[in-house]
């Protein structure tokens, strides 16, 4: 059996009256592929949230690798290797796409501000590889000939693979997927995910997904947690999943 | 060498300009006090538009600036190649107590915070006799000396400025090109994508402070050298919001802008002079903040980019009706 990369134990978190999740348990093995499906404002986001930090749970616990997580700060998550996309794409805009993919290395750049403002050697040397580095993963991505370009000039199937981009280039452990197939049409989720089942190889990742595409789902996912007002009414492979007839409930009725 | 050709011809142009036209003592020191503001703008651009957090009490870091050299050179005779980096950490050390609240306060909530700064300490200027000699400031700093010559003429001042501002520039170059500048700019753009990408905001955002701050010192350090004597009411709101004109015109996020606006704001008056309607330079200054607002968000620089741009397609279209032929 594999380690567990991820554990939620028992994660509540309420806005005001509303419970947006309630006391959630589940936990993600390395190198699998979870998916988080459930209906609008079921909590998906608010729970990806509580792992980047941007919110704080009010009670429960989260482990990654088996560490305690709960209590740090949002710019300290990705040293976990922890990295994320976002659902409607947070592109640096005014910043081309080599420099967003700069931006996302910037943890592995190892100078300090007094010797970038006299331009030694060794930063020149850095940020060289940086930008090797870089065009290494867009090579892979297949989208090396946008580097150049600002990312409000790109479409915004490209957009989310300029992110996804960023994301990996900064050599995460695991990989948090907030609805990367949205927009995208049949052709382009089903390339999509045999792009990610690719890269989780190569670079032996976890990988946590929010996604509304069934199939897309149902492909890629090795478990899926399915959530409603917060709560995890279903959890098993897709093919579970699929015959659950409180997930069905959820859904239609 | 050749990949810095444009540069060197300016700076060519620069250094040779005074010498050619041999400019009266008033255009040399309205020509220092351009450079001065360049160096105030390249500063408050990283802040602004790299950074993107407002400040309208500039004025209060080049005030410091002046005062701090203003006492170390009268009352205990420092020489200037002491006197900077006191300026620089003094100045430093007040952005980053001003960076403090920017980690609360955002847009309007911090330019008014920012803007009470400023007048704070015009007031401290004007009120703490015993230290800035109230209404009548400090007289009899001297001039920086060099090697025992002392740059007493606006020309000697003039070179002297100019070095710093061609510092200035390259640090911002350097700056705004690695690691900490683009954490800055991806601060300014979404700052949840920044900090999941491990960019601590409320360092940067410190950083971003105390940088412009220093800026704004060492300009405020070049001024009490020009004039030799400083006065409180100089660095007051007003100021404050000439740089943030400046940097309007000239071009957000963009260091080239940040000169070009410094030069256009301090010198148009000079060149209006002439015209008989009160206050020509400023109705104007006025309607070109308008104007640039609207029709071009990235100032002035941004008119000379969309030229180059152009010529670049019509160039392309020449060669490609050229193969057609």
């Amino acid at each position: 059996m594999n380690k567990e990369a991820l554990n939620f134990k028992d994660i509540t978190i309420a806005f005001g009256g509303l419970k947006a999740i309630d006391s959630l348990s589940f936990d993600v093995k390395e190198g699998e592929i979870v998916g988080i499906i459930g209906p609008n404002g079921a909590g998906k986001t608010t729970l990806f949230n509580i792992i980047s930090r941007f919110y704080k749970q009010d009670t429960g616990k989260i482990e990654v690798f088996s560490e305690d997580a709960s209590s740090l700060k949002p710019h300290d998550v990705i040293n976990k290797g922890i990295v994320r996309t976002f659902q409607n794409v947070e592109l640096f805009k005014h910043m081309t796409v080599l420099d967003n993919l700069l931006v996302g290395q910037h943890r592995h750049l190892s100078y300090n501000i007094f010797s970038s403002l006299i331009m030694t050697k060794k930063v020149k040397k850095i940020e060289e590889d940086a930008k090797k580095k870089a065009f290494e993963i867009l090579t892979i991505l297949g989208i090396e000939n946008y580097a150049y370009y600002y990312p409000i000039n790109l479409p915004y199937g490209i957009q989310k693979k300029v992110e996804l981009a960023r994301a990996l280039v900064s050599n995460p452990k695991i990989l948090i997927l907030d609805e990367p197939a949205a927009g995208m049409n049949d052709t382009e989720t089903i390339d999509l995910s045999n792009k990610l089942r690719e890269l989780k190889e190569k670079f032996k990742l976890t990988i946590i997904v929010i996604e509304h595409h069934m199939p897309f789902v149902m492909n890629i996912c090795d478990r899926v947690v399915v959530l409603n007002f917060g709560k995890k009414i279903a959890e098993g492979t897709p093919d579970e999943i699929k015959s659950n007839p409180l997930v069905i409930e959820a859904y239609l009725g | 060498m050749k990949k810095y050709m444009k540069q060197v011809i300016l700076l060519a142009i620069f250094i040779i300009l005074p010498l050619i036209f041999n400019f009266n003592r008033s255009f040399m020191t309205l020509l220092n006090m351009a450079g001065i503001y360049v160096v105030i703008a390249i500063g408050f651009n990283i802040l602004l538009g790299y950074a993107g957090q407002i400040s309208l009490g500039h004025a209060a870091f080049v005030g410091i600036g002046a005062y701090t050299t203003a006492i170390l050179s009268t009352k205990f005779n420092l020489s200037f190649i002491l006197i900077i980096p006191i300026v620089m950490l003094i100045s430093g050390l007040l952005g980053f107590v001003l960076g403090l609240p920017a980690l609360r306060l955002q847009g309007n909530y911090l330019a008014i915070a920012t803007l009470g700064f400023g007048v704070a300490f015009s007031h401290i200027f004007m009120e703490w006799e015993s230290v800035t000699g109230g209404f009548s400031g400090i007289k009899g700093i001297s001039p920086p000396s060099i090697f025992g010559y002392q740059l007493k003429t606006r020309l000697s001042m003039y070179y002297f400025i100019l070095i710093f501002i061609i510092i200035s520039i390259i640090f911002a170059k350097n700056l705004i090109k690695t690691k900490t500048g683009r954490a800055l700019m991806a601060i300014r753009d979404s700052e949840y994508a920044a900090m999941s990408l491990g960019i601590d905001v409320a360092k940067y955002k410190t950083i971003a402070f105390l940088i412009s701050a220093v800026y704004a010192g060492v300009a405020g350090c070049l001024y009490a050298f020009l004039f030799r004597q400083v006065y409180p009411n100089t660095f007051d709101v007003g100021m404050s919001l000439n740089i943030l004109a400046m940097i309007v015109i000239g071009g957000i996020a963009s260091i080239e802008g940040s000169v070009v606006g410094a030069l256009f704001i301090t010198l148009i008056p000079e060149f209006l002079k002439n015209i008989k309607i009160q206050n020509a330079s400023f109705i104007l200054t006025g309607l070109l903040l308008i104007l640039c607002v609207m029709y071009f968000p990235y100032g002035l620089i941004d008119i000379y980019r969309r030229f180059k741009m152009w010529l670049k397609k019509k160039r392309i279209a020449v060669k490609d009706e050229g193969v057609k032929v």
